[in-house]
């Protein structure tokens, strides 16, 4: 009777500690960007799309990549790591976005946001979390026609 | 005798302790808005019907910031995705078409942990056992000025 008494107590106390403890959060937002970026097959007012670049753009090139592919590993049981992953995070995303669009005849058009969290671990003691957004998709280099 | 029966006691709390800690979950998916009857941005602009690029500065005006919560499910450990962005395509089809609006910009997406994990953790080792997390979506409606 006793064990389960502790064991009860146990559950309960444990299951508090991971409300407290288990936080992931990445957050991605483009800033300082003065061109569109835009998200999925319509890409212009009115229901348009650039739909064959060559006709619409003077192509230079055409890459597709990645934009983002940061992930994140912590313990989930250390909020201040957890904070300034968020920060850091955020950070990065609006420097390596604009980073890549800097050129005045360059497009972007974004094909998916990708994201995942999964967590691996004993909870409240250390688990490994990893949690990303991820952008794909291409850049255009050169204006429209 | 009663010494291994304390042994025996700590070693079954200690064991449980462990199994009832151990998460094993997560969730994956994407976004890609195929059925959207608008554009979509994530930075401050648009390209207009021409291709031009117009702007909060330039040419649009903003008439609602919004704010939209889902859950995105996965089974085996991610493997297998349950959910979709429809509901996020319906949502913005909705609202703009009520608005009388032209698209979105400065859309920003936040992933973050599921709670099931927490209520629940032993049972989240099982490879069936449906997992999530949460996605929070946030952005502008605008149209152009007129």
């Amino acid at each position: 009777m006793k064990t389960m008494k502790s064991l009860f107590w146990f559950m309960i106390i444990t299951m508090l500690l991971l409300l407290v403890n288990n936080c992931t959060v990445t957050r991605l937002k483009v800033n300082k960007i003065e061109r569109p970026v835009i998200l999925g097959p319509i890409q212009k007012i009115g229901g348009g799309s650039f739909d064959d670049p060559g006709e619409d753009f003077a192509v230079i090139d055409v890459r597709t990549m990645y934009f983002h592919d940061k992930t994140y590993y912590h313990d989930a049981s250390s909020t201040t790591m957890v904070s300034k992953s968020y920060e850091s995070n955020k950070e990065k995303v609006d420097y390596e976005i604009s980073s890549l669009i800097e050129g005045p005849k360059n497009h972007i058009f974004i094909d998916a946001i990708e994201f995942e969290h999964w967590e691996l671990g004993l909870a409240g003691g250390g688990v490994t979390q990893k949690n990303y957004i991820r952008l794909k998709g291409a850049i255009y280099s050169g204006g429209p026609k | 005798m009663k010494i291994n029966k304390l042994i025996f006691n700590i070693f079954i709390i200690i064991s449980f302790f462990l199994i009832q800690h151990c998460i094993v979950g997560g969730a994956a998916g994407k976004i890609k808005l195929k059925n959207s009857k608008y554009p979509v941005s994530l930075s401050h602009s648009l390209y207009d019907n021409d291709g031009k690029i117009v702007s909060e500065k330039n040419g649009l005006e903003t008439i609602k910031h919004f704010k939209y919560n889902t859950s995105y499910w996965s089974i085996l450990y991610t493997f297998i995705d349950l959910s979709d962005d429809e509901d996020i395509t319906m949502y913005l089809n909705t609202e703009l078409d009520d608005l009388r609006g032209d698209g979105v910009i400065n859309l920003e997406i936040e992933n973050k942990q599921c709670i099931n994990h927490m209520f629940i953790p032993m049972i989240t080792i099982l490879p069936f056992w449906p997992s999530c997390t949460n996605i929070n979506l946030e952005g502008d409606f605008v149209r152009l000025k007129k």
